[in-house]
């Protein structure tokens, strides 16, 4: 392909453009404002950091609380020891499941 | 005090290294169409950079390299674009830009180090210990590389024809 004196012939041979043609267009991005790339991402991700650990904590503060007293020894339904205690269908709102049949199976 | 204390320091030096810088960035990145934005960056990024520069130091040693790196930065961008284009072919058809002459194709072949280590020898006629100083690595190490410069443009040259057409596979 080439001898090693094509190469440095081909290489002496390359004409871009000159430092003088460039200048006009390189001194307005020199005046520009520095950009900081880096910088805005770190900004943008310790914005998101913030918002989600905001949006965690105060969340918490509303959650219920079932007290020290309530154990689910002591929880009946209908007559019949609780099997399970679930928030259900919102954390606001207590489901006591019961083991038992349903109507039907009393009453076929 | 700064090495570049006023503008028209710096317009000087960059009239007198943009074409050299511009080539440099040509042949480590295979092609045209990029180098002299790259070159054009490594400048704004000296300029930016000025305060930190030791007095006693060489600010064109510093712009190669960072010339260098914004060019490994370029093909690495452009490896991971091809990779992606080639899992979604069918979807996405965006080609890496075609080497515009044999010289540029020749020097895609060669990695990143090599090319630059290259350029360096054969455009700018500088020899191992400067090359090594200038791209800060081992003077052993430029040595080593241009022997298999060497021996792969003999490979080349030797080969004829038939073997060109396998020079672009690094």
């Amino acid at each position: 392909m080439f001898h090693e004196e094509e190469l440095r012939r081909e290489l002496k041979r390359r004409r871009p453009r000159s430092g003088r043609e460039i200048w006009p267009g390189l001194q307005h991005r020199l005046e520009a404002a520095p950009q900081r790339p880096r910088l805005r991402w770190a900004a943008g991700i310790a914005a998101c950091v913030a918002a989600a650990a905001f949006i965690f904590l105060s969340r918490g503060g509303n959650r219920p609380d079932r007290g020290p007293a309530v154990r689910i020894a002591q929880v009946r339904a209908f007559g019949v020891p609780a099997h399970a205690i679930v928030l259900e269908p919102d954390p606001h709102t207590v489901m006591v499941i019961v083991e038992g049949r349903t109507k039907e199976e009393e009453n076929p | 005090m700064s090495v570049f204390p006023d503008p028209d320091s710096f317009r000087t030096f960059v009239e007198k290294n943009f074409s050299a810088l511009a080539s440099f960035a040509r042949s480590v990145l295979g092609n045209d169409l990029d180098a002299e934005d790259i070159a054009q960056d490594a400048l704004v990024l000296l300029y930016r950079r000025r305060a930190g520069l030791r007095p006693e130091g060489s600010p064109r040693a510093y712009l190669y390299r960072i010339t260098l790196r914004l060019c490994l930065a370029r093909r690495r961008r452009e490896a991971r674009r091809e990779a992606i284009s080639t899992l979604f072919a069918p979807l996405l058809r965006q080609e890496v830009p075609p080497a515009s002459e044999p010289v540029d194709s020749w020097f895609r072949s060669l990695t990143v180090r090599q090319a630059a280590i290259a350029h360096l020898y054969f455009a700018e006629d500088f020899d191992a210990g400067e090359i090594a100083e200038r791209l800060r690595i081992a003077p052993s190490t430029v040595r080593v590389q241009l022997k298999r410069i060497r021996s792969r443009l003999r490979r080349l040259h030797g080969a004829g024809p038939a073997s060109e057409r396998c020079s672009d596979v690094p």
